[in-house]
């Protein structure tokens, strides 16, 4: 079955092929296997989304996949975070689809008042297809932190969803490392509703062969002084394949609202194909928006730096593009994480 | 206190383009679209046969195509409805103004036209309605070897081999819809071609006119400026405002040669009923320079994106713009380039204002072709929102397939500063003055790149758009 997902908001000139990111999917998708370890958060298998009122939200890879994910029988994996609880020790959670052809997971995240919550999830192996479907509420002054890690092999086809929305003074702070291999799809929707509300996407990737990698993220600005930040830097070799969308939304209303989306490509190789696509909606005037992007290979300037200093060429490239991932693994709130991605190469 | 006299460039208000001439001394085709109504405009036109079959062969495009499914509705308009052939009687194109039938000169005379001709212009064409009315070229400009002349007349002299050779083949009917319906009943529009080394000083200008209410117009510029020439084109347009849908879908296509510069200057200034569904389109070749200057003030829905082909090695681009959408409009424009040649370079420069509930979209594509090394692209667009009843969106793409490519973009959405209109008013300056000197000075990267009269009179329509805008 074809499934259209990370559809732009709003549509551009169909010859780009931008609008939207076309994947097969099976008919049968069985349930993903999953570890995961948590000392401090009381988990709750739901049968779906609307068990734990999570089924009328936007999610970041669109409407076709939602349908999908709440046809799909997998259980729903549910976490609620008390009221003023802050989870010190976050929750880790570790896929390896080694053994699984086609699966799915669900997870819903439910963070009450002046609660704090980090997620980091690890995924591995070669699924023929993988969905993961992440859905979130964030309520008053609470604070949600979800780290993902991919690392898959070749062939492996994967789709991740994450969406929800921010009440008054809330934050989500989102961090995705594509660093594998595979065709990968990643989004996320985020709701500003509440006054104050803060989103943080921090986004680092290696696309390589001829892989690809499809990216939409969607900030909806609906509340008074909310704020977004949308950042993404990565690296393209061989023949890979990445579209990033980025929109921030700016309803009327959302006065003072502040959002920013930056995206630094470095391209390494003859073949890569490489659409930076960021919007900015805005029906309000009380606000301040910007996007910027650079995409292209390292400056003669920076070239000429290191091979005054006896670095050759391939080196420097080499450098420039482990150090991207890198800076972006040495953001994460995590020592654990952060260590093991620093030392393992 | 004694009344100023109004002139072009220095007085201009919105009655100076509302103002229509009675349409009854006219012959019309009948409304809406038919290989019948395709072969009377042909007929009319004494098309040689290519141009018919080229004709009918649009319209079969035009009635398989779809409409688009992004961009602002055009639900409003129904071609149905539309007269896509509208001439005056005895209408006889003419080199001489005074031969010109005297309600269209005198719509001219209103317009500044002969006056700017006289003043600071090589050559004028004037098209009313389907068909041009006159079009001169100074005789020093003429010596030179420079065509400036009506397409259709070109169509049958000396040039017609040039002119099928490059006719639609930029630009063609299987683009998009309304490429295709311009194909279909194309009437009007200027042939221009600069001979290789000749440097035309002042500028050409071409101004259309729509008068007919529920009429398109569909005239199509062809300009090719030859190896190592350079050229200076300005376009104008308006319409008086009717309670029914007017369309306008030109074409444009523009051929810069080798080393060849050409700078192609718009003040858009359409009637609010418009639907401007525009398509341009410049090819440059090797160490060619393509210049874009456009403001777009008028038009009660706007399609129009230049595209620039960078096909030579060396060739650049620069694109400067300003759209300012007011109340019941929704004006989507920007630019499209897409870089084929090595070391190819665009820069674009475009401001975007919304007030008084007006929709503003800058819809962007810059592509990077797999063998445009060392090809470089920088945009920079901003957008101003007047007031919260507006909207400004931003919707660029950037492809690039290529590694060794340079390609930077930074866009910026705001309002205009509490702080900045306070500074003015502190100095004694109102607040509706501060504004209207704050979206001046937000749009001067665009007014300065215009010849002085035009700058005065885009600063003139931002002023009569500003009145009225607090609160």
């Amino acid at each position: 079955m074809d499934l259209k997902i990370n559809k732009l908001p709003v549509p551009t000139w169909n010859w780009l092929k931008v609008n939207d990111y076309q994947v097969a999917i099976p008919e049968e998708i069985n349930e993903a296997s999953y570890r995961i370890n948590t000392k401090d958060v009381n988990l709750q298998s739901v049968q779906s989304f609307a068990d734990v009122s999570l089924e009328g939200i936007e999610i970041g890879a669109g409407n076709e996949f939602k349908s999908i994910s709440d046809k799909n029988s997998a259980k729903v994996c549910a976490v609620n975070v008390n009221k003023d609880t802050v989870v010190k020790e976050p929750i880790r959670i570790d896929f390896d689809y080694s053994k699984e052809e086609n699966a799915f997971s669900k997870f819903a995240i439910k963070l009450e008042n002046k609660s704090e919550l980090t997620v980091i999830i690890n995924f591995k192996g070669n699924p023929s297809f993988g969905g993961n479907d992440i859905r979130f509420s964030v309520a008053e002054d609470a604070h949600l932190t979800v780290v993902e890690i991919f690392d898959f092999e070749d062939n492996s086809n994967f789709i991740d969803s994450i969406g929800g929305s921010l009440e008054k003074i809330g934050g989500l702070k989102l961090m995705q490392l594509n660093r594998g291999l595979g065709n990968v799809a990643l989004s996320c929707y985020t709701d500003l509703v509440g006054d104050k509300s803060t989103l943080d996407i921090d986004t680092g990737y290696l696309v390589r062969g001829n892989d690809r990698l499809d990216i939409n993220y969607v900030a909806k600005h609906r509340g008074v002084s909310t704020d977004s930040k949308i950042k993404a830097s990565g690296v393209l070799r061989d023949n890979a394949t990445k579209t990033f969308r980025g929109t921030i939304d700016f309803i009327k209303g959302a006065k003072h609202a502040t959002g920013d989306e930056r995206e630094d490509v470095l391209l390494m190789n003859e073949g890569v194909h490489n659409n930076t696509v960021p919007l900015i909606l805005c029906a309000e005037e009380d606000v301040e928006g910007g996007h910027g992007a650079t995409i292209g290979k390292i400056s003669d300037e920076i070239l000429y730096y290191f091979e005054a200093r006896g670095i050759p060429e391939d080196m420097v490239n080499e450098l420039m593009a482990q150090s991207k991932l890198d800076a972006v693994s040495g953001r994460i709130p995590d020592e654990v994480t952060k260590e093991q991605l620093l030392n393992r190469d | 206190m004694e009344k100023k006299e109004k002139t072009y460039v220095e007085d201009v208000d919105r009655s100076l383009y509302d103002f229509r001439n009675v349409d009854e001394d006219v012959y019309k085709v009948e409304e809406g679209l038919t290989p019948e109504i395709v072969k009377q405009i042909s007929k009319e036109k004494n098309d040689p046969e290519w141009m018919t079959e080229f004709r009918l062969k649009s319209l079969e495009i035009y009635n398989n195509k779809p409409m688009s499914n992004w961009g602002p509705p055009i639900d409003g308009l129904d071609i149905d409805n539309i007269v896509t052939y509208v001439k005056p009687k005895n209408n006889k194109m003419s080199a001489d103004w005074n031969e010109v039938p005297e309600d269209i000169k005198s719509t001219f005379e209103k317009l500044g036209i002969p006056q700017a001709e006289r003043e600071s212009l090589a050559g004028v064409g004037a098209q009313y309605d389907s068909e041009l009315v006159y079009h001169n070229v100074r005789e020093e400009v003429a010596a030179q070897g420079v065509i400036y002349t009506d397409l259709e007349s070109a169509m049958h002299g000396e040039y017609a081999d040039m002119i099928k050779e490059h006719f639609m083949k930029l630009i063609t009917p299987d683009d998009h819809k309304f490429a295709a319906l311009h194909g279909a009943v194309w009437s009007g529009g200027s042939f221009v071609y600069v001979p290789p080394g000749v440097s035309v000083e002042i500028p050409l200008q071409s101004y259309f006119r729509l008068n007919a209410p529920g009429a398109g117009q569909f005239e199509h510029t062809l300009i090719i400026v030859d190896e190592g020439a350079d050229l200076h084109f300005i376009e104008g347009c308006s319409a008086p405002k009717y309670n029914v849908a007017n369309l306008h879908a030109g074409a444009v296509e523009l051929f810069v040669g080798k080393n060849a510069k050409l700078r192609y200057s718009t003040i858009e200034n359409w009637s609010k009923n418009m639907y401007n569904l525009n398509t341009k389109r410049a090819v440059v070749e090797e160490g060619g320079t393509m210049e874009w200057v456009s403001g777009s003030f008028g038009s009660h829905t706007s399609y129009l994106y230049p595209m620039t082909i960078l096909k030579g090695d060396d060739s650049k681009v620069e694109f400067t713009g300003i759209t300012f959408a007011g109340e019941g409009q929704d004006l989507d424009t920007g630019l499209k380039v897409v870089h084929v040649g090595e070391r190819t370079l665009s820069t674009v420069n475009t401001k975007s204002i919304s007030k008084s509930g007006g929709i503003s979209t800058f819809r962007s594509a810059v592509v990077i072709g797999p063998k445009a090394k060392g090809a470089k692209s920088a945009v920079d667009c901003s957008s101003l929102m007047l007031d919260d009843i507006s909207r400004s969106d931003t919707i660029p793409v950037m492809e690039v397939n290529c590694d060794d490519a340079d390609v930077g973009h930074e866009a910026k959405i705001g309002r205009i500063s509490d702080e900045a209109i306070f500074y003015l008013m502190s100095r004694g300056i109102s607040e509706e003055d501060a504004r209207a000197m704050i979206v001046s000075g937000f749009a001067d990267n665009v007014s300065k790149e215009l010849p002085l009269e035009y700058a005065v009179e885009m600063n003139n329509l931002i002023r009569i758009e500003m009145v009225g805008s607090i609160g």
